[in-house]
């Protein structure tokens, strides 16, 4: 470095001053700069939780190095979470799956060519497909898919195959959301955007511990909270008293599944005190029992049967608490509702939803600036990938509904299939299709394969024990990055690129989409997930629906992408405005509706002069009239329904031989099953096993101590676990994750899978269950991660 | 011979000062946080991990292996456990590993390169010419903030009880 002595004497000077003001040395000059020295950042999105936190990806030498938040990404503004920053590191991780491997003789994967493995599938789905009929192969996607892969399944299947034997993971933490907002509004997704918090006045957090599930979102609400405690308020209902019950001012503890009373009851005290909306309840909302429209007259009605003090002691929720909460929500708005799987993962999912809804609508906080009934989605891509593309079995792209005739056309056209090759019943949902999955020598079984890629449903599906048979005996296909308990029953294992190895489309929970750039080559011959969908197509004689499988992996992602926003160019879900070129060059993405290419996206749908579809005649006809219009109403009135739904409380709560509510959930660090995020060595250490939340009260009864181990034991099995007494849940409540791998402490051998009768979503959050102290603690911190794709399952099936 | 004598003040001006002036207190405002009780007498069993290549040495002082940190820093350091706790790192569980490392790759003070990753604007942000580049000599271990402590303690999570729930 070289210096001239005038700069010396002032850098001397400069130390002089720090030195007299106790100021410690800075770096080098160098090291100032950036830190991590790159050849290249990239632009992308986070691939964890569905917040869509924009970042940058430090490549050097062909390798990623670095992470930074994207400060000028309009959903985390530069701010990542654990999971975000640390995440990408398993990416290098040693257990990464390289080669294609079939499951041979002796019951061992081996390493295969490409052109076999992809043979050997190709042969056998047409093989099943001729025996068994067009609906003997299922595809079980993922939220975390990149949009174009999840389309181009979905596209091949209902297509190509005819089959809608096609759905995914979003089954399991979204259908009832999509369920509410399909049922209330006539379409799925949110009307509000992310950037109503920072306008919002009142926080409804419900079902949801946003701390750590959603920290970059708790951030932007815990960031108003504390900077002016007084004139923000937080409600949080849940159970748990977890972090994010530290910001509330009112705190609805409800006893899971009984919340549906507490709803009710809140929106009884605001219609008894005046703090309706009438402009709203006259002119925006259908009353409605789901069967019969009444009028509000007999909602008012209904609601008499919730009376504040009936409610309490139904739901343990103290009656001042219910009617302050009814009070911030109604008179200090503008008001914004968050909910997550705390309401999905329920058998009164979609009725939970509805009545979240409800409470917006009869207050007019909607449709409004900092007003919106919000539904976090869990995974990064399940709204953008998985129910924006239609990859459920109900569902077509542009969340039409595959029973809708015209939906059916109008897909047909667009995919330059043969009219009524569409078929008009849907497929089996995701616990149906586990349930159906088994033997070619078994005729009770219609399923006979499955391609399973980038989800774990022998961790993630509930009651495990019941599906893992199926899994065993049929022709099992998983596309993955890891060996996870999935892979444990594979016949075709196919190693999968990373998002950081391949690129492609996020939706997030705004409807937002965002573009991450491909940075880096997936290591050995791992491929991304659309060369297999296309090369599978090709193989199997739909080329021509699937033209992307050239030599260029970008160009095969815009073609798809392409393909896919031409398909819903003319729906209220249109992304055809976003070309790559705008989502390559925009730090923040773009939001749908986004019809032309020149439109700037859509923060607040349902209002004039903000949602372009109020203009589009030709998608849905608007009075010229109306500012607000709820334009995808099916009696085309433009309301909403508001919906008077019976209580009905959880399908199994306890009783004398259970007395226990077992809720499961995620914690911070960890992603989903652990496959990723337990490799990392920090965040494996900050959360190395599962646990047994128990009140010290209950523990006191059971002669508990913390770290005791303590076996936990349903109706459909048990598992062994440390128990960690602390004051969080209710008593009589316990709490386990489910990131963790290791059998003894797999919570879905516990858990229940009725399912939601509108969504079918399963009902993880709630069962009942008796708890023993099986001796003193022990050491399981064991990180479990399963490093060989050979080692087998632990049980036998 | 001046201009030797001129360039030896000069360079002890530029070393010496600063690490006087750390020897002091850090902050015009306020004391450095103290720790209140001793650590485990079972620190010489501490083997150090081995250093990554070019890393300065810098330990733990007990080899703590799979143990959860804030079992032994709720007892051992409790007024710096009780601020994390209380900070926004403590009410978004940002754990002591996050930042200081696991076993292998423990540090002792973890510098902006561990803070960049979540806090990327707040590190761009600051001034090329800063003389300060390490985030918590401002955003204090364990609280990061001084200004915003009495709002944060309105959060502190023993508050429970104003939610007035029988049985809790």
């Amino acid at each position: 470095m070289r210096m001239t002595r005038r700069e010396m004497i002032k850098l001397s000077a400069a130390a002089f001053a720090a030195g007299a003001l106790n100021i410690p040395f800075a770096d080098s000059a160098e090291a100032q700069g950036d830190d991590v020295v790159v050849d290249e950042w990239i632009k992308g999105a986070c691939r964890f939780c569905g917040t869509g936190c924009g970042v940058y990806i430090g490549v050097r030498g062909g390798k990623v190095v670095g992470i930074r938040g994207n400060p000028e990404a309009l959903t985390n503004f530069g701010f990542l979470c654990v999971k975000g920053f640390k995440g990408f590191l398993s990416m290098y991780h040693p257990d990464r799956l390289k080669y294609p491997m079939v499951r041979q003789a002796d019951g061992k994967l081996t390493r295969v060519s490409w052109n076999e493995a992809l043979g050997l599938v190709a042969n056998k789905f047409k093989e099943l497909q001729s025996k068994y009929g067009k609906d003997s192969v299922a595809y079980y996607g993922s939220g975390q898919c990149m949009t174009e892969e999840s389309y181009t399944f979905n596209k091949l299947w209902k297509g190509g195959f005819r089959s809608n034997m096609v759905d995914g993971n979003p089954r399991l933490c979204m259908a009832s959301a999509v369920g509410g907002y399909m049922t209330t509004f006539g379409t799925d997704e949110p009307a509000g955007s992310y950037s109503d918090i920072e306008k919002a006045k009142t926080f409804f957090i419900v079902g949801s511990n946003l701390s750590e599930c959603h920290p970059i979102i708790f951030r932007r609400i815990a960031r108003m909270k504390l900077e002016a405690p007084d004139k923000i308020n937080v409600i949080v209902c849940e159970p748990r008293y977890t972090s994010t019950s530290r910001i509330a001012d009112v705190w609805l503890p409800a006893d899971p599944g009984t919340d549906l009373a507490v709803f009710h009851c809140m929106a009884r005290e605001i219609i008894k005190n005046g703090w309706i909306d009438s402009f709203f309840v006259n002119n925006l909302c259908r009353f409605t029992t789901g069967q019969q429209v009444v009028d509000f007259e007999a909602y008012k009605q209904f609601l008499e049967q919730f009376k504040p003090e009936d409610v309490s002691k139904l739901t343990r929720v103290p009656v001042a608490n219910i009617v302050e909460a009814a009070r911030l929500f109604a008179t200090q708005g503008p008001t914004v509702s968050l909910w997550t799987m705390g309401l999905n993962q329920r058998t009164r999912g979609v009725w939970a939803n509805n009545l979240i809804h409800n409470l917006h609508l009869i207050t007019g906080h909607i449709c409004k600036d900092g007003a919106d009934s919000f539904s976090l989605t869990g995974q990064p891509n399940a709204c953008g990938g998985v129910r924006e593309t239609g990859s459920l079995c109900h569902l077509l792209p542009g969340t039409r509904l595959i029973t809708n005739e015209a939906a059916r056309t109008q897909v047909e056209k667009a995919w330059g299939i043969p009219a009524k090759s569409i078929d008009p019943k849907p497929g089996f949902h995701t616990m149906q299709m586990f349930a159906a999955l088994g033997a070619e020598n078994d005729a009770t079984k219609p399923l006979k394969g499955m391609l399973i890629t980038t989800t774990n449903p022998a961790q993630s599906l509930p009651n495990a024990h019941k599906y893992f048979k199926g899994m065993e005996e049929a022709f099992l296909v998983v596309i993955d990055i890891f060996p996870t308990r999935t892979t444990q029953f594979a016949d075709v294992l196919l190693p999968a690129a990373f998002i950081y190895e391949k690129g492609g489309v996020y939706g997030c929970s705004e409807r937002r989409s965002q573009l991450t750039g491909k940075c880096v080559e997936p290591p050995g011959e791992a491929k991304p997930d659309l060369w297999i969908g296309a090369q599978l197509a090709k193989r199997m004689g739909f080329e021509k629906l699937i033209p992307w499988n050239g030599d260029d992996p970008a160009k095969n992602y815009q073609m798809a992408w392409d393909d896919y926003r031409t398909c819903v160019k003319d729906t209220e879900h249109t992304v055809y405005g976003m070309t790559y070129e705008r989502l390559k060059k925009l730090e923040a993405g773009l939001q749908w509706p986004c019809p032309t290419p020149e439109h700037p996206g859509t923060a607040k749908r349902y209002v004039r002069g903000q949602d372009p579809i109020m203009d589009m005649p030709h998608i849905e006809k608007v009075p010229p009239q109306a500012m607000i219009y709820f334009y995808a109403d099916t009696k085309h009135e433009g309301k909403a329904n508001v919906f008077l739904r019976p209580y009905k409380g959880p399908e199994e709560p306890p009783d004398k031989d259970y007395p226990f509510f077992l809720t499961t959930g995620r914690v911070i660090e960890q992603w989903h099953s652990g496959t990723m995020t337990m490799r990392v060595p920090e965040i494996a250490r900050s959360q190395p096993n599962a646990y047994v939340e128990v009140h010290p009260n209950d523990a006191k009864q059971y002669g508990l101590n913390n770290g005791d181990m303590v076996k936990v034991i349903s109706r459909r099995g048990f598992m062994v676990l440390p128990a960690r007494v602390v004051k969080m849940s209710l008593p009589g409540i316990l709490f386990i994750p489910w990131f963790d791998q290791a059998w003894d402490r797999m919570v879905n051998r516990v858990t229940i899978d009725a399912v939601d009768e509108g969504s079918r979503q399963p009902e993880f959050k709630i069962c009942a269950v008796k708890i023993e102290r099986v001796g003193d603690p022990r050491d399981v911190a064991e990180m479990t991660i399963i490093s060989n794709v050979n080692d087998p399952f632990p049980i036998k099936v | 011979m001046r201009r030797a004598i001129y360039w030896l003040t000069i360079w002890a001006l530029f070393f010496c000062i600063p690490f006087l002036a750390l020897a002091q207190k850090e902050c015009p405002d306020c004391d450095k946080a103290k720790l209140t009780s001793p650590l485990d007498p079972n620190w010489k069993q501490f083997r150090p991990p081995p250093l990554a290549p070019g890393e300065l040495p810098d330990c733990h002082r007990i080899q703590f292996g799979k143990q959860d940190c804030a079992d032994c820093h709720m007892k051992e350091t409790p007024d710096m456990y009780k601020q994390w706790v209380g900070s926004k790192h403590g009410i978004n569980q940002i754990k002591c590993g996050i930042c200081h490392g696991d076993v292998v790759n423990y540090r002792t003070m973890p510098d902006r390169m561990v803070c960049i990753g979540c806090h990327s604007m707040q590190v761009k942000n600051m001034p090329a010419q800063a003389l300060v580049t390490n985030c918590s000599y401002c955003h204090k271990s364990h609280w990061f903030t001084v200004h915003k402590i009495d709002k944060y303690k309105q959060f502190a999570p023993d508050r429970e009880i104003r939610f007035k729930v029988p049985g809790f």
